[in-house]
């Protein structure tokens, strides 16, 4: 799957998993902060996405450090389902 | 406006069945049980807890002139034990006077609703769904005619039965009412917390740099409060002169950094007791050992205190008890009052390092007239409330 | 204590009370519960909260929006009455955690059940930062919240508040009071019509759901609706005919009036069969023999706190100084539902509530507010 189709799948995972009812995937700027500004999720919102992660990727992302950097926005969530799906892979 | 009086109180959780058996443990003379993995509530999680010792059965025969139906939820066995305690001290006779009531909880007996709500149908658990089955049982069991609240504002709950009973008291919609709360352990509220991941997995350590969250914890507690007239030439515990509820508006269940919520509930408390922050010789804080709690409410202690007023929590021992720390911690303040000595912070090593409020790690002598007790619940509901050692005209 | 005026009441119901009010023909039910008519929710609630809420959140926070948006001011203080509070959630939560064997559990629905969760939203929402209290009491969970309400006024550290109850209907609630029996709501087996919940032959009643909040002032105003003079309730253990009267004439004379002051008693009866009822209603209404007795169950259906829709309905009778004659027992008695204003403005109503649950009997007393 390439960064782009991830990215479009991740979309929609994140608006199932924080419930943004009136979101479309097309809303979503890939690029754009989750939290606060963006889409505007807050601390419980991190968890969700941190169970999504776990759900549909089997990664865990435990450390509160690694969390703040991973969940900046979609691509960098995406990126970060990659690095670790190719590091399982070797 | 009468007087808020204190003439009883009752209390069981994880170290004692009585209120005052309590007392060593808060002294240091004797070492509270160690947290461990729940043995009644049907979980697989293995987060230690602060758990009652007493199984149903046991709790359910602890007072031989109660006969409660096996129906009932461990929530009901324990405010039931509890409520009784502080009856029975106060020395108030249910069948002469119709005494009020106010309960407090979260779960409502969930404990036993988790279990068997796809089979609520088959047999009287089902009432154990109706949520006033602990206020309506207590008074059944307890002879209690007078009026029957129940409160639920999550972990602010019985800090605000205690708030509701003070102000009926003080108008003279009430002269004697039982005022109090608690909540049994449950598979509900370890998950629930443990999914908002600010379950301890070693064991809270309230206000301590390494804190990693909340052990929770089970208990049920009550105070008797009377007016001037009814506590009339009885022993009188203390005073209740200050009381304020607030809420944050901030979110649901985080509290702001700046800890605006929990100052303003102090400083509202303070002016119905109409002292200044320095009269308060003792704070028994929430410290839930939650990174996000702590923190507000050290940096709204320093802000209102600054750094001398004793601060301790005492959930390192009692664990996290929900519904039932508000009143609980209310009579550790009671009994801190009264002996004229501070409670330490236990499991305390490294004073978070935000603030320099004065935490305490060991139980010392003071002489001081006036403690506050601290409750804080999700829903941003922060509860302070002041009492005042009772001095003997 | 001083009495404490209703500037504002709105109410969400299985009939058309949200835009509408009770003086229009009976909206009829036969199904096995009455499920309000749920408004634009997104018009009173921020999309971005709005996401995370069950219906009894949206419910109980849309109606109190209206109730402020009609009071013309944003209270000092929150007290709301529930019976199941946020039990959707619950049940979302509690079925999670078995089903996933405790594991991977999502934190919003644990942390949207929490029962003082709507006040919370309604003080988040309408930045309300003072006196916030939540009350989960069975069937008198709003009588514990007007108290609080109508106390707090007395103090005189606050000036107003606004005081409300809310609880829907779930599968878990559905599931369980269904077979509660004569317990608590003697809930119907077979479908029978709203319409007919007070003919002689009817045994059951409806499950029903709904919102009501009101904004109260310690003082009187030119748009104040009703003063409400007393909220009281008691656990009436073994209580009898004799023992019901009372503690009805000394809550009567606590307030300086006595039976023949209570022009119109609104009765929490339920449809139930005859034996229900009479145990917990029927020897009151003598009492009040110069009184009209109106119902209201066939409206809004059988939950715990719809004595706020009982309070809303009081309020619409002092507003529009009429009676709708789809309330009158006495018409429906004798099987007749059609609606018909009646002119008749009560000086005093008396709104009476109990359940065989546990004895718990409650009764609110209204004056005109003028």
């Amino acid at each position: 799957m390439t960064q782009e189709e991830l990215i479009e799948q991740l979309k929609s995972q994140i608006i199932e998993a924080v419930d943004l009812t009136d979101v479309k995937p097309a809303d979503i700027d890939p690029d754009a902060p989750l939290f606060v500004e963006g889409l505007g999720l807050d601390s419980i919102d991190a968890i969700e996405l941190v169970l999504l992660l776990q759900k549909h990727y089997g990664i865990k992302l435990e450390d509160p450090r690694k969390r703040r950097e991973v969940l900046t926005s979609v691509r960098a969530m995406a990126k970060f389902i990659q690095d670790n799906q190719s590091n399982t892979d070797n | 406006m009468s007087r808020i009086f204190i003439t009883g109180y009752g209390a069981i959780s994880a170290m004692a069945n009585t209120a005052d058996d309590h007392l060593p443990f808060l002294s240091g003379e004797k070492t509270a049980p160690a947290f461990a993995p729940s043995r009644y509530a049907s979980t697989s999680l293995k987060h230690p807890v602060a758990e009652v010792k007493a199984d149903n059965e046991t709790l359910r025969h602890i007072d031989n002139d109660l006969t409660v139906p096996d129906f009932h939820s461990r929530s009901t066995l324990l405010h039931l034990h509890a409520a009784k305690q502080a009856l029975k001290m106060a020395g108030l006779v249910a069948d002469r006077q119709p005494i009020d009531l106010v309960c407090a909880t979260t779960g409502a007996g969930i404990e036993v609703t988790e279990n068997n709500y796809q089979d609520l149908h088959s047999g009287p658990l089902f009432k154990n769904f109706i949520t006033s089955t602990i206020s309506t049982t207590i008074a059944q069991q307890l002879g209690l005619q007078g009026e029957i609240h129940m409160i639920s504002t999550a972990c602010s709950s019985s800090a605000n039965a205690i708030l509701l009973g003070a102000r009926r008291i003080k108008s003279g919609l009430s002269k004697h009412i039982v005022v109090g709360g608690g909540d049994a352990l449950s598979r509900f509220s370890l998950n629930g917390f443990n999914s908002l991941e600010i379950l301890s997995a070693d064991g809270c350590k309230p206000f301590d740099e390494n804190r990693n969250g909340v052990t929770l914890g089970e208990a049920a507690a009550y105070l008797v409060l009377e007016d001037e007239e009814s506590a009339k030439g009885k022993n009188i515990l203390a005073e209740i002169v200050g009381y304020a509820n607030t809420n944050e508006a901030f979110h649901p269940t985080a509290s702001s950094a700046e800890g605006e919520g929990p100052l303003a509930a102090m400083q509202a408390a303070l002016q119905i007791a109409h002292i200044q922050p320095s009269d308060i010789g003792y704070i028994n804080a929430h410290g839930t050992g939650t990174i996000v709690n702590d923190l507000a409410e050290a940096v709204a202690i320093e802000k209102l205190f600054g750094n001398t007023t004793p601060v301790s929590s005492t959930k390192g021992i009692t664990g996290h008890t929900l519904a039932g720390c508000g009143s609980l911690e209310a009579i550790f303040t009671l009994l801190a009052l009264n002996h004229q000595q501070i409670w330490p912070n236990f499991n305390l090593q490294t004073p978070l390092k935000e603030t320099n409020i004065h935490l305490t790690t060991n139980a010392t002598s003071a002489a001081y007239q006036y403690a506050m007790s601290n409750s804080f619940g999700f829903g941003g509901n922060n509860t302070a409330i002041i009492f005042s050692r009772f001095n003997r005209p | 204590m001083k009495p404490s005026y209703i500037q504002s009441a709105a109410a969400l119901s299985p009939q058309n009370t949200f835009d509408g009010s009770i003086f229009e023909p009976l909206a009829e039910y036969t199904g096995d519960c009455m499920v309000a008519t749920d408004p634009d929710f997104g018009k009173f609630i921020p999309a971005a909260r709005l996401r995370r809420m069950s219906r009894f959140l949206k419910m109980g926070l849309t109606t109190a929006t209206l109730a402020i948006q009609r009071a013309g001011f944003i209270p000092e203080a929150i007290c709301v009455g529930t019976g199941n509070g946020c039990c959707s959630h619950l049940e979302k939560f509690m079925r999670a955690t078995t089903e996933q064997g405790e594991e991977l559990l999502s934190p919003i629905p644990f942390m949207a059940s929490g029962h003082n969760n709507l006040a919370a939203q309604i003080a988040m929402n309408h930045q309300i930062k003072g006196y916030n209290m939540s009350f989960l009491n069975g069937s008198i969970s709003f009588e514990n919240a007007l108290s609080d309400a109508h106390l707090l006024l007395c103090e005189g550290q606050y000036h107003n508040v606004i005081v409300g109850g809310a609880d829907e209907i779930t599968d878990l609630t559905k599931n369980v009071f269904r077979h509660i029996g004569d317990f608590l709501f003697p809930l119907t087996e077979k479908e029978i019509s709203n319409k007919a919940f007070y003919s002689e032959d009817n045994k059951s009643t409806l499950l029903g759901e709904g919102a009501a909040f009101f904004c109260l002032t310690s003082q009187p105003s030119e748009q104040t609706i009703a003063q409400l003079v007393g909220v009281h309730s008691r656990n009436g253990q073994a209580r009898s005919a004799q023992s019901d009267k009372e503690w009805l004439d000394s809550i009567l004379a606590s307030h300086h009036l006595s039976a023949a002051d209570i022009d119109l008693v609104i009765s929490g009866e339920n449809g139930a069969n005859y034996a229900f009822n009479s145990q917990n209603y029927s020897a009151v209404y003598p009492l009040f023999n110069q009184a009209d007795v109106a119902v209201y169950k066939h409206l809004c259906g059988e939950y715990y706190s719809a004595s706020s829709f009982a309070l809303f309905c009081a309020c619409q009778i002092f507003q529009y100084g009429k009676i709708p004659s789809h309330l009158l027992l006495t018409h429906l008695k004798k099987g007749d539902a059609e609606y018909q204003a009646i002119d008749k403005k009560p000086r005093n109503i008396l709104i009476y509530h109990a359940y065989n649950e546990s004895d718990i009997q409650s009764v609110m007393i209204l004056s005109c507010g003028s």
